[in-house]
């Protein structure tokens, strides 16, 4: 499903070039749950944002989906990211003028996906996320645990084939963290497909595949 | 793109609004204020255009007024006569003059009917008055050759003092008093509405000019005025008049003459002017408004995008092209000055009326307010809102949702 083959990254930083990752391999295939870890500037969020189409590759080979994404023009991937990934993120960054229910139903805004009902199905995963009587609040009127299960059921309304998680519990405590990684878990074990980014160690159990990235190289990789 | 997703995108915006309130109330009034000022603008020069033509029709193009007076006293107030009844003669020997109305008005007057009591000018007048001023009457009739021959005490009543004295009350035969003199109603004017800076033009009454002088006014040599209609060109019949009325007031060379001239083209650039000053004075001001607003918007508009890299970056992870983001902070930027228009529109209907009395113009509310009013509005949108949805749309999504 995803396939990265020497892949490196590089930014300018003035003058100076900075590497951040020096030859990646990884294949990662449909239903996988993994979780990337490693300590912040190693790396793993650059890979992630690769995988997720949100950045761009130095040198290498990378194929998503079974597609060589290279030249693709941005509005493309802007496409491709709708079609195929749903996003979530440690601030959850969900819109403070739009209540949950709204802001679950963004990527509709922008699929050309037929989805149907899709206020309907966005009711049904607030609703199975435990959010029933928060259908209508705003961000502001929700905690940290609640946004980040309304920003989930945002990744999820537009049927993705891969979600990816970017420090999805680095802003909660850590019993909402574990609840937060426990929904991901069943949702791997529904059949998504989960790569899942983080620093901090308690949270690898819930994961089927654990990397870790040192130094911008894959220095482990096994299975739980 | 489907219509339920331009509702969505709609409603969206709208949510977006209604969030940065704070932000879009100043630029809002702005515009609102500016599109206000530019309804009135239009609507008064719709309506000063108008008059101008009105005044311009009912004169005819080939009319010329000589008045008492020299240009100076005119500007002053300062009301003498100075025309004559054998100046009427010498003038009315000018090849070309086919039509002349002779008037001498008596200011001041108070007139009576039962109780009720006002005071208005007097204008006397030659029979041919109403015809050559194209001046109809609503009712009754006008008097003729036969009551000016023999000097009979009747009028007719400008639109003004009817409502005045009679209130609704067929007048028509009736008597009423004029200073001392009891005269018989015969007939009441057509309304007029009001003049650009002259007096009332309702507010008067028109008897023969023969009764004024014989019955009415000691003033038994001088004449207030003549309004001439020339079958030659208006410039050079105006050059005879001059010659003939210098000649007869014995004015030399270099002196100043005690009358005044004027061409129906005159009077009518005369409101042309009067309307192009007030254009030139509400434009500016409108336009300065709707600048000012604009960059308001833009700048506030500019400021928020850092605000906003987050939800910008967001949507451009979950599927937003460039172009999108663009589209949409264009939309936004047109929204909000869309609706100060339409504030501005409808605040300028509802003081159209407060206006027009303020400043005695009439007003005249067209299709064409409305579609100047939301063009202006459309365009400050698009030009304040262009160049913060540019650097909107070049936002890198890594950037904006990075920590």
């Amino acid at each position: 499903m995803i396939l990265l083959k020497g892949v490196r990254k590089s930014y300018f930083i003035g003058e100076r070039e900075i590497e951040v990752l020096k030859g990646v391999d990884l294949v990662i295939n449909r239903g996988d749950f993994v979780i990337l870890m490693g300590v912040s500037g190693s790396g793993k969020t650059t890979l992630l944002n690769i995988i997720g189409l949100l950045d761009r590759k130095t040198e290498g080979e990378f194929l998503f989906m079974g597609y060589n994404v290279d030249g693709l023009s941005d509005d493309i991937l802007a496409k491709m990211r709708n079609r195929h990934i749903g996003f979530v993120f440690q601030q959850f960054f969900l819109l403070p003028y739009l209540n949950a229910l709204e802001n679950v139903l963004i990527p509709i805004i922008y699929s050309d996906k037929k989805i149907k009902n899709p206020r309907e199905r966005a009711k049904e995963l607030l609703e199975r996320f435990g959010l029933k009587d928060r259908i209508y609040s705003k961000p502001s009127q929700l905690s940290g645990g609640e946004q980040q299960r309304v920003a989930i059921a945002r990744a999820l309304i537009n049927e993705p084939d891969v979600i990816l998680a970017d420090e999805p519990t680095g802003a909660l405590d850590s019993n909402t963290g574990f609840e937060i990684m426990d929904l991901f878990r069943i949702l791997n074990e529904e059949g998504k497909t989960v790569i899942c980014v983080t620093h901090d160690p308690k949270v690898k159990e819930f994961g089927k595949r654990v990397l870790r990235i040192e130094d911008g190289i894959i220095s482990e990789d096994f299975k739980n | 793109m489907k219509t339920s997703k331009i509702r969505g995108f709609l409603e969206e915006t709208v949510k977006i609004i209604y969030y940065y309130k704070g932000r879009v109330v100043f630029s809002f009034s702005g515009v609102a204020l500016g599109i206000l000022s530019i309804c009135v603008i239009i609507t008064t020069i719709e309506g000063a255009n108008k008059k101008a033509k009105d005044i311009f029709e009912s004169l005819g193009p080939d009319s010329i007024m000589v008045f008492s007076g020299a240009e100076r006293q005119r500007q002053a107030r300062i009301r003498v006569n100075t025309l004559t009844h054998e100046d009427a003669e010498s003038l009315s020997r000018i090849a070309g003059i086919y039509d002349m109305v002779k008037i001498l008005g008596v200011r001041g007057l108070n007139i009576r009917y039962r109780e009720k009591k006002w005071q208005t000018i007097v204008v006397g007048s030659t029979p041919n008055y109403f015809y050559s001023m194209a001046w109809n009457l609503e009712r009754g009739v006008p008097f003729g050759d036969e009551e000016y021959s023999k000097s009979e005490p009747v009028c007719v009543l400008g639109a003004k003092v009817y409502k005045e004295l009679f209130s609704g009350e067929d007048p028509i035969g009736k008597w009423i008093l004029i200073g001392h003199l009891p005269a018989k109603v015969l007939g009441v004017l057509e309304e007029k509405g009001g003049s650009v800076g002259g007096p009332h033009l309702d507010d008067r009454i028109i008897m023969p000019l023969s009764t004024v002088i014989e019955r009415l006014s000691k003033e038994k040599k001088y004449l207030s005025m003549f309004r001439l209609k020339t079958s030659r060109d208006p410039e050079s019949t105006i050059e005879d008049i001059r010659k003939v009325l210098r000649d007869n007031h014995r004015i030399r060379e270099g002196e100043e003459e005690d009358f005044t001239i004027r061409s129906s083209k005159d009077i009518f650039n005369f409101v042309s002017v009067i309307s192009g000053s007030l254009f030139l004075f509400l434009g500016t001001a409108s336009l300065v408004a709707l600048i000012v607003s604009g960059f308001v918007l833009a700048n506030l508009f500019y400021l928020t995008i850092n605000e906003r890299r987050k939800d910008i970056g967001i949507r451009r992870a979950y599927g937003a092209s460039r172009k999108g983001i663009l589209l949409s902070f264009l939309f936004e930027s047109v929204v909000i000055t869309s609706f100060g228009g339409l504030i501005g529109v409808i605040l300028s209907i509802l003081l159209g009326s407060t206006f027009e009395k303020l400043f005695d113009m009439p007003m005249i509310f067209t299709y064409k307010v409305i579609l100047f009013a939301f063009l202006f509005s459309f365009l400050t949108g698009v030009f304040s809102g262009l160049k913060p949805a540019m650097k909107a749309s070049r936002i890198e999504p890594i950037e904006a949702i990075r920590g």
